[in-house]
């Protein structure tokens, strides 16, 4: 039995989530006792290869097509096709990237197989794979067991393994070719969209520490910026303090703002207004300190603390550093 | 009085003028007529006296800057006159030996008016130019980060130059060469001011004098002839197409009601408006119709909070661009793919809070604001171009039926603790009680909704709510543009109204409001639907419930948009108002207020996204609050109450001013 991982090229490096995907190939390869190929292509191939020969695989496999130099739905779609159909695997494992969303659905039309998208887990069960999914916006999981004649497509949730847990080790790269021209591709894309300057990206903090009106003035804002510092945290806010200038408008949580989920969500002097709490109820666990023990924010939070935010803080970050 | 080479001379500068006027006007006619929405010029017609009566009455110009205003008046009166002396001038140098009623009562009397509204035209016209020109009001710029086409950059100084030049020679060798005249007759004191001026004349020979009077009627009329085929590419146009705009208007049930969109019709191509040519042929119009005066500028929430949008840089844009592109686009060709590249950036598009200011203000009825509501459509439903926030907005409101995303199971649980009593339990009611999202969620609205239900238990009013069988009404999804999505609520919402045969219908929500009375009538839907305020008034009226008169400190009062001018009231919230004022309590005005009221800054979907640019429109507001005095603000809608109490902590205050629902300060005073 054959896992095939299609990894992605992310400046010549591979994928956060391919890394992510390695781990989930690993886990069944463990299980199904299977082997593990690695497929990379694009005008960085040969780094990817490298790259990825350090992990534990049983082979890298590099195509080096011109034509793949550039992304595009049709020529992307076309050599995963191609490559799968040479090496037959079982499964074929991708990130839910923009990329994958994009192209791996012509994929599976082309294939005829089925395409599982954006799952959060994998176990193993009866000699089988069982791919987990959320449902009805993360209410409720779902386990699917694909089953007919494979191989089926899976791709994983950004994030549904840590990067960090792939095994190292090493595999052998092999570059094999593929039949692609010019008049297959009729997709041509424009340059990867970049954030604006002063970007911040909350949805992909862990750890956040948010501050209101409460705060004060502004020039208290370095007391929670020393706290999330010292918890390697990221600096966010609700809406008034955008709007007093305080903070630019990329540190806005809520309904007008980024909607977060990370592990720690530490509200310092938010009084919980619902257009704040829509943006970050999703996270694990909520912290609130506030003067006020009637502030709703306390309903949502995980734990409290009725105090001064000026008072405390300071000694939170103290006792951290 | 000419002499027969000057007759015909002027019969082929006539015919010459005519004809290239006459095909400089229908190119104009023909470039409205790209249009999608076909105008019915006989109903236009038929709507001559309302035409008349905005032009008579010059009554739209005094709703904001009066000085100016009468100014106007006084040149477009003096203008309307000089139709008729163009005439009669006409006449007077073409027939031999006329004389308009010489020596006469009727004759004196017309020599009268028109000598002195010659002088208040260029009195008039003179200041103008001295206001645009030379001290250069700040009211006619229109300022950065506005998108304004260069051609409009260029043509606007220019058009008001040419105009302006124009009438002050027309009018004022109309009036030189009636001076002359005096000064060849006699003195006329039927014409005071031409005879002053005649004086000036008095060493001339005969001769010189004839010169005059003859130099004076060929650049009176000879400007006329010249400046006719002009006429259509120069906003002097807006003195026909103005009240013929007001004829064309189409009647909405509210200003922000547009038409349906048959989302089954598989022949549509094009939602919304992404060309001038998906406009309306009356939205077309309005380009035509505006003078450039940028009253609804001055009024925009967004424009004076330094955002992208001018609504009158819109009609501006789109009338430079039809100027510049007359010949070809009345021809058929195509118009520039995309509104947002040369008529309102996205940006603005999206900084619209759908106040409807612009309308109100308008002289000449443009609805900048409409042509907004349709770029928005074409932005979201063909090119799916808008904030990423409003995408977020979307998926809440049609998976969780309401736009904060919460559970659709919590929505009755503000009733909690209280008798509230629910369509499905109760089978029917007089009224349906509609608390909406916000009265359904947010924890101020929440309270606000309990208030409402209090005094209606104790008013004994037959109301149900329908509780978790309630979702949202779409206003912010039809604002926004997604009207896939406005239809899919409002199909939901109208078979619920069906199943519990809702006839009658009370909310606080303003948005609920216009939405469930106007946009659900224009699906069909028959409702009388009230504001909460309107329904306080009246059972403070009846005797039904009479608060306390305990609340003994000034207050000011901020109209909702979508209770005033969408709705037309003013009067029931302050009734309301009133009813729990004591003696020492007044109520102190805005200077903003009533139909010329200032938005909160959440309208038109503007509370689900943020336009990172400017001031904050409801710090801007909260601002002239803070001015009045008064420490207690009171509203009558669910989101200017969360945008006034979010700009109450911003300008710091959170210790000193309050903020309430008007259902509040009646509930609690039972």
């Amino acid at each position: 039995m054959k896992i095939l991982i299609i990894l992605e090229d992310n400046n010549g490096k591979i994928h956060r989530m391919g890394l992510e995907s390695i781990v989930a190939a690993q886990k069944i390869a463990a299980g199904l006792n299977a082997t593990i190929g690695a497929v990379v292509f694009g005008k960085n191939a040969d780094a990817l290869a490298d790259e990825a020969a350090h992990y534990k695989l049983e082979e890298v496999v590099k195509i080096k097509d011109s034509l793949l130099d550039n992304y595009s739905a049709d020529g992307y779609a076309e050599a995963v096709k191609q490559v799968i159909e040479q090496e037959a695997p079982s499964y074929v494992l991708f990130g839910h990237s923009y990329q994958v969303r994009d192209y791996a659905p012509k994929v599976s039309a082309k294939l005829m197989k089925p395409f599982l998208v954006d799952n959060v887990a994998v176990k193993i069960a009866n000699g089988k794979a069982v791919f987990t999914k959320q449902m009805f916006n993360a209410k409720l999981f779902s386990d699917i067991e694909p089953n007919g004649d494979g191989p089926y497509l899976i791709s994983f949730q950004s994030a549904a393994f840590s990067s960090e847990a792939a095994n190292k080790g090493s595999a052998v790269i092999k570059e094999v070719s593929i039949n692609l021209d010019s008049s297959m591709i009729k997709t041509e894309s424009e340059p990867p969209f970049k954030e604006e300057a002063g970007g911040l990206d909350l949805t992909a903090a862990d750890l956040i520490v948010s501050v209101g009106r409460g705060i004060g003035k502004e020039e208290n804002i370095p007391i929670a910026q020393a706290l999330a510092t010292a918890l390697g945290a990221e600096l966010a806010s609700s809406r008034p303090v955008v709007d007093a200038g305080w903070l630019p408008a990329a540190h806005q949580v809520g309904s007008s703002g980024q909607s977060v989920s990370p592990k720690m969500y530490l509200a310092l002097g938010i009084s919980g207004a619902i257009q704040h709490m829509v943006g970050m109820k999703g996270s694990k666990n909520i912290v609130a300190i506030n003067k006020d023990p009637e502030a709703p924010i306390f309903d949502v939070a995980d734990y409290g603390v009725v105090a001064d935010v000026l008072e405390l803080v300071p000694k939170l970050t103290e006792a951290l550093q | 009085m000419l002499s027969n080479l000057e007759r015909l001379i002027f019969i082929i500068l006539a015919i010459t003028s005519l004809g290239l006027a006459w095909v400089t006007f229908g190119r104009m006619f023909k470039a409205i007529g790209r249009g999608s929405d076909p105008i019915n010029w006989k109903k236009v017609i038929k709507n001559w006296p309302k035409g008349l009566a905005v032009f008579i009455s010059q009554k739209t110009l005094f709703k904001t800057r009066p000085v100016i205003g009468m100014i106007h008046a006084g040149v477009a009166w003096g203008f309307t006159l000089y139709l008729l002396v163009n005439v009669i001038d006409v006449m007077y140098g073409m027939i031999p030996g006329f004389h308009f009623f010489p020596h006469s009562f009727v004759g004196n009397i017309y020599r009268f008016f028109v000598d002195i509204f010659s002088v208040i035209v260029l009195l008039g016209v003179v200041l103008f130019v001295v206001r645009r020109f030379i001290t250069k009001d700040q009211k006619l710029i229109i300022n950065e980060p506005v998108l304004l086409s260069d051609a409009a950059k260029k043509g606007i100084k220019m058009d008001s130059l040419i105009v302006g030049v124009f009438i002050i020679l027309h009018v004022g060798f109309r009036f030189i060469g009636a001076s002359f005249e005096v000064a060849i007759n006699g003195q006329d004191w039927s014409q005071p001011a031409a005879t002053l001026l005649s004086y000036s004349w008095s060493g001339l020979s005969a001769q010189s004098l004839i010169f005059g009077e003859h130099l004076g009627w060929w650049m009176a009329l000879g400007l006329i002839l010249g400046f006719m085929p002009y006429f259509p590419y120069s906003k002097h146009a807006h003195l026909f197409m103005g009240p013929i705009n007001y004829m064309a208007q189409i009647e909405r049930k509210s200003m922000s009601t547009l038409e349906i969109m048959d989302l089954e019709d598989e022949t549509t191509e094009q939602f919304g408006a992404g060309k001038l040519e998906h406009l309306p042929q009356k939205e077309l119009l309005d380009g035509y119709a505006c003078i450039m005066c940028n009253r609804c500028q001055d009024a925009c929430p967004a424009y004076q909070t330094g955002k992208e949008l001018s609504p009158s840089a819109l009609e501006i844009n789109k009338r430079y661009y039809l100027n510049e592109n007359l010949k070809e686009f009345s021809e058929g060709a195509e118009s520039l793919d995309g509104l947002s590249k040369w008529m309102l950036s996205e940006e603005a598009a999206w900084s619209c809070t759908t106040c409807g200011f612009c309308i109100e203000v308008c002289p000449v009825g443009n609805e900048p604001m409409v042509d907004i509501l349709r770029m928005r459509q074409d932005l979201v439903l063909m090119e799916s171009k808008f904030p990423r926030e409003a995408m977020e907005t979307f998926d809440k409101i049609e998976n969780y039926g309401n736009p904060w995303g919460m559970a659709p199971d919590d929505r009755e649980k503000w009733t909690e603790g209280m008798e509230v009593p629910k369509m499905r339990e109760k089978g029917s009611a007089e009224y349906l009680y509609w608390a909406g999202c916000s009265g359904a969620y947010d924890d101020r609205g929440k309270g606000i909704s309990r208030s409402v239900a209090k005094i209606m238990n104790e008013a004994g009013i037959d109301y149900a709510i329908l509780g978790n069988e309630e979702t949202c009404t779409g206003d912010s999804a039809r604002r926004i543009g997604n009207e896939y999505l406005f239809q899919m609520q409002a199909t939901q919402n109208m078979e619920t109204f069906e199943k519990y045969g809702v006839k009658k219908i009370v909310t606080q929500c303003p948005h609920c409001l216009t939405t469930l009375k106007n946009d659900y009538g224009e699906m069909g839907a028959e409702l009388e639907v009230v504001h909460h305020s309107e329904l306080i008034s009246d059972l403070i009226n009846e005797g039904k419930i009479s608060p306390d008169k305990s609340l003994d400190e000034d207050i000011t009062f901020h109209d909702a948009c979508y209770v005033g001018r969408h709705h037309g009231e003013y009067d029931a919230p302050r009734n309301v108002l009133e009813s729990v004022m004591g003696d020492n309590a007044k109520l102190i005005e805005m200077p903003r207020n009533k139909e010329q009221s200032f938005c909160c800054g959440a309208g038109g979907g503007n509370m689900w996204y943020d336009i990172d640019k400017g001031k904050r429109i409801n710090v801007e507001r909260f601002e002239e609050a803070i001015d009045t005095g008064v420490k207690k603000v009171a509203t009558s809608c669910n989101f200017c109450m969360i945008m006034m109490e979010d700009a109450r902590k911003v300008t710091g205050q959170d210790e000193t001013m309050e903020v309430y629902d008007i259902a509040e300060l009646v509930a609690e005073r039972l």
